[in-house]
């Protein structure tokens, strides 16, 4: 089978952000927290292969550091409010009936619900802190994960191997857990990975606002937040990691796009 | 008796046409009964609409009738507990049309195949799987492969193993030979007849085809818009229809 | 007049329609019968141009004369509801929902043979009427849902009439249809085809109606024609081994009582259809048939002239 571009631009673009992050639990070319104040501003050489910003600090260590940062968080918020959200869905398709009626309004509701506003809320309760950006981009997830996997396993529910699991004698949660989970895993797993370039962008913005990952643990948002007073003396500090997030943003983007061209049966007829 | 169904009639609430007006209603099934002894096989005929689908998943208790009762084995199955009617479904299991649809796709053979058995909490669930795979007529190699590696008429024979792993009592076979091929359909009949046979099954088999029915059927009941149009031994009705729209699905068959 | 000469359609080395040679004449009404497998459907979408891209076609096809081996799109595109024409087992999805089904008819009408709108729609409804639509100015304007699936399938009817074809190929016209009204598409595309002198391609797994709506029958099984001739004769006395197969393991409506408390059971055909690249390279039916001789598997029958009718088999050879 040919394979779609998106997904193998996706797949590049993924291996690049995911294996400097990797990287950075091992090595960085620098310590990314030793201030070098001599040495601010510097210009890309040998030794500092993208420069140093306004406190030294070597920038490839503090971009990878940050790629591990923003992974970290997006990886648990999807994990948390994919896995919140598709057990709900289920449950959803499962019970039916007004339990159905009453999960789905409820998801609606966290829809429509700004997820900027639920992250300045927790942040005012409990204090900004990465846990927190976790927690609102998780809550964000939930309606989403809960849609997607209710409309598919009301489609597997249909199926007459699942009549015949409750002619077996089944109850719907065994049903749910055998049949229904291992169906879904397609569609639920190509949005996790759609979500995950949502996840990043959010964390971005959130710790853009100050609101998400604390000094000195750098993340790409908080990085584009400081620069931005350098704008005019060092905008390099803010396209290095701008470009970054752009970059896997749209590799996880394209990787989720491309997976469901290829996951997708409808479309994989038409082609 | 093993299965006697009384004056059942199930409605289904179809979408308001307009805002205001109250919401129409289909009549799937309308005051059906029939009784089915051990061992024998009670036809149901009728096409799209009939109403014999929906009696079909009355008898499984995957749904329940608006009016009437239906007894299993002397079990009031809409009085039953959730816990007694699991416990007592290993006794009644169900052939499907789609040899395609009706095993999960990502569960091996033999795990189909012992799905109710774990439900019972059998001891010795692999005897009883390699046991069901030799009465169909597959190896028990087969019980490790995946439903995509077979064709239909070997998936039909695999769902059919499934139904009657628990050794039930009977079998409700919902146009169960209606998706297979001329010659691949008379061995599933055969092997349907030849299991009737040794196990005492009695059958409930709903089929569009007066032909397929004739071949297996000791009762038959033709079924049409949810009412039942006429019912009586299999021999008596195909030899003297007293309705004309069996005369015509007779017609049809090639009579 | 559509000749097919040693026509041949594979996947590598999977052969799905092996050297057909037919000769399909105006007013011919030819059945098609075989099960899943048996090259019928290749045959019909072969005749109409449209072999899936990764087939191999080898062998000739000729139309009134005119060479369509090897023709590209364009040159069947100018033959495709002209003189040829096709109906689909599945009425409700080879129709626009979005569409009124009295434009849908009218369309090709307006576009292949540049009538005027009202001129097309009064076409339309003619089309109607011929094809027994109840009621046909009121249908014209319906939309599919609104339809019964035998009223659908007359639209589709009309519809491949619409440019006077040459040749009506349906396949499993009626599969999907309940039996009374089976019967009545039956018999309407047997007699739209006498009519108009236009010939039919029936393609059946449904015997009852391939009997009803033709005069001759091809038997297929794994990409071969394996007998061929008049439709009475083949089905009272079959000459070829699986046709009697398949005709002996077609249930009987008639009553079937039980004999010392058994039911009769159905004859059937041992084994199962093989998988295309699978088949023996001599008669496709070796392996499961009855008479089979030595030979059979490694040198393939010749089609033998029974006295008006054909079969290809080893066992009616030297003996008959």
């Amino acid at each position: 089978m040919k394979l779609p571009v998106n997904l193998l631009i996706g797949a590049v673009l993924v291996a690049l952000v995911l294996g400097a992050a990797a990287l950075s639990l091992l090595w960085t070319p620098h310590d990314f927290t030793q201030l070098n104040v001599r040495n601010k501003f510097a210009a890309p050489d040998a030794t500092y292969w993208l420069g140093t910003d306004q406190l030294g600090r070597d920038l490839v260590s503090q971009l990878t550091a940050g790629a591990r940062n923003s992974m970290a968080v997006a990886l648990a918020a999807v994990l948390l409010g994919g896995s919140i959200g598709t057990a709900l869905g289920l449950l959803a398709a499962a019970i039916g009936g007004w339990v159905e009626d009453l999960v789905m309004r409820i998801a609606d509701i966290g829809f429509a619900f700004p997820a900027l506003l639920f992250a300045i809320m927790l942040a005012a309760v409990f204090g900004p802190s990465l846990t927190n950006a976790v927690l609102a981009i998780a809550f964000i997830n939930i309606p989403v994960f809960a849609r997607v996997a209710r409309a598919a396993a009301n489609q597997v529910w249909t199926r007459e191997y699942v009549a015949a699991a409750r002619a077996a004698g089944l109850n719907r949660f065994a049903i749910s857990k055998d049949h229904i989970l291992p169906n879904i895993a397609a569609p639920v797993i190509v949005q996790a990975t759609i979500e995950f370039a949502v996840a990043i962008l959010a964390e971005a913005a959130l710790s853009y606002l100050g609101l998400g990952a604390q000094p000195p643990s750098p993340t790409w948002g908080r990085m584009l937040s400081e620069a931005q007073t350098l704008m005019y003396q060092a905008p390099q500090l803010a396209v290095y990691p701008g470009l970054c997030i752009v970059a896997a943003v749209m590799g996880f983007g394209l990787l989720g796009d491309g997976l469901r061209d290829v996951t997708d049966p409808r479309l994989v007829r038409e082609r | 008796m093993i299965l006697e169904v009384r004056n059942v009639t199930r409605r289904y609430r179809l979408p308001r046409q307009a805002l205001l007006s109250a919401p129409p209603v289909l009549v799937a099934v309308d005051n059906a009964s029939l009784t089915l002894e051990r061992g024998e096989t009670l036809g149901i005929v009728g096409e799209s609409g009939s109403g014999k689908s929906t009696l079909a998943r009355m008898v499984m208790a995957f749904e329940r009738p608006d009016e009437g009762n239906i007894r299993f084995d002397g079990h009031d199955l809409n009085a039953l507990s959730t816990g007694d009617l699991r416990r007592l479904r290993p006794k009644f299991q169900m052939i499907f049309q789609d040899p395609y649809g009706s095993l999960d796709p990502r569960r091996t053979v033999g795990w189909s195949i012992a799905e109710p058995l774990r439900v019972m909490a059998s001891t010795d669930i692999t005897r009883r799987v390699d046991e069901a795979l030799a009465q169909v007529g597959l190896r028990q190699q087969d019980a490790a492969k995946y439903p995509h590696e077979f064709s239909g008429g070997q998936r039909q024979r695999i769902a059919i193993a499934r139904a009657i792993v628990t050794r039930p009592a009977l079998l409700v076979a919902d146009e169960a030979v209606s998706a297979l091929d001329v010659s691949v359909q008379a061995q599933i009949l055969n092997l349907l007849m030849d299991l009737q046979d040794e196990l005492g099954l009695a059958m409930l088999f709903i089929s569009h085809d007066l032909a397929v029915v004739a071949s297996i059927c000791d009762q038959l009941m033709v079924m049409q818009h949810g009412r039942t149009l006429e019912s009586g031994p299999a021999q008596q009705v195909l030899a003297a229809p007293s309705h004309p729209y069996t005369k015509s699905l007779l017609t049809a068959a090639g009579a | 007049m559509f000749e097919l000469d040693q026509l041949s359609v594979s996947f590598g080395t999977a052969t799905a329609l092996r050297e057909a040679t037919l000769t399909i004449r105006p007013g011919d009404r030819l059945g098609v019968v075989g099960e899943s497998g048996s090259g019928k459907t290749m045959l019909g979408l072969s005749l109409m141009g449209m072999a899936p891209d990764a087939a191999q076609v080898t062998g000739r096809l000729t139309v009134d004369g005119q060479e369509m081996t090897g023709a590209g799109e364009a040159d069947w595109q100018r033959l495709r509801a002209r003189k040829v024409a096709m109906i689909f087992q599945e009425p409700m999805s080879a129709l626009n929902p979005l569409r009124r089904v009295g434009d849908t008819v009218a369309d090709p009408l307006r576009i292949h043979m540049g009538l005027s709108a009202a001129e097309a729609d009064a076409r339309a409804l003619d089309l109607f009427r011929e094809v027994g639509m109840p009621d046909p100015e009121a249908r014209l304007r319906q939309f599919p849902h609104e339809m019964s699936g035998g009223q659908r399938q007359r639209v589709l009817i009309a519809l491949a009439l619409a440019c006077d074809p040459a040749l009506l190929i349906a396949d499993e016209p009626t599969t999907a249809l309940d039996a009374n009204i089976r019967l009545r598409i039956t018999d309407l595309l047997a007699r739209l085809a006498d009519q108009r002198g236009m010939a039919l391609l029936f393609i059946s797994h449904d015997l009852a109606a391939v009997a009803r709506a033709t005069t001759e029958i091809a038997v297929m099984y794994g990409g071969d024609i394996v007998e061929r001739g008049a439709t009475p004769a083949v089905l009272k006395d079959p000459a070829h081994p699986y046709t009697r197969g398949l005709l002996g393991a077609r249930p009987d409506p008639a009553p079937q009582p039980r004999r010392n408390g058994k039911r009769p059971r159905l004859p059937t055909i041992p084994g199962t259809v093989p998988a295309l690249g699978d088949l023996a390279p001599g008669c496709r039916f070796s392996g499961r048939c009855p008479v089979e001789l030595a030979h059979c598997a490694t040198v393939r029958p010749e089609m033998r002239d029974l006295g008006g009718r054909f079969a290809a088999c080893h066992a009616l050879e030297g003996g008959a």
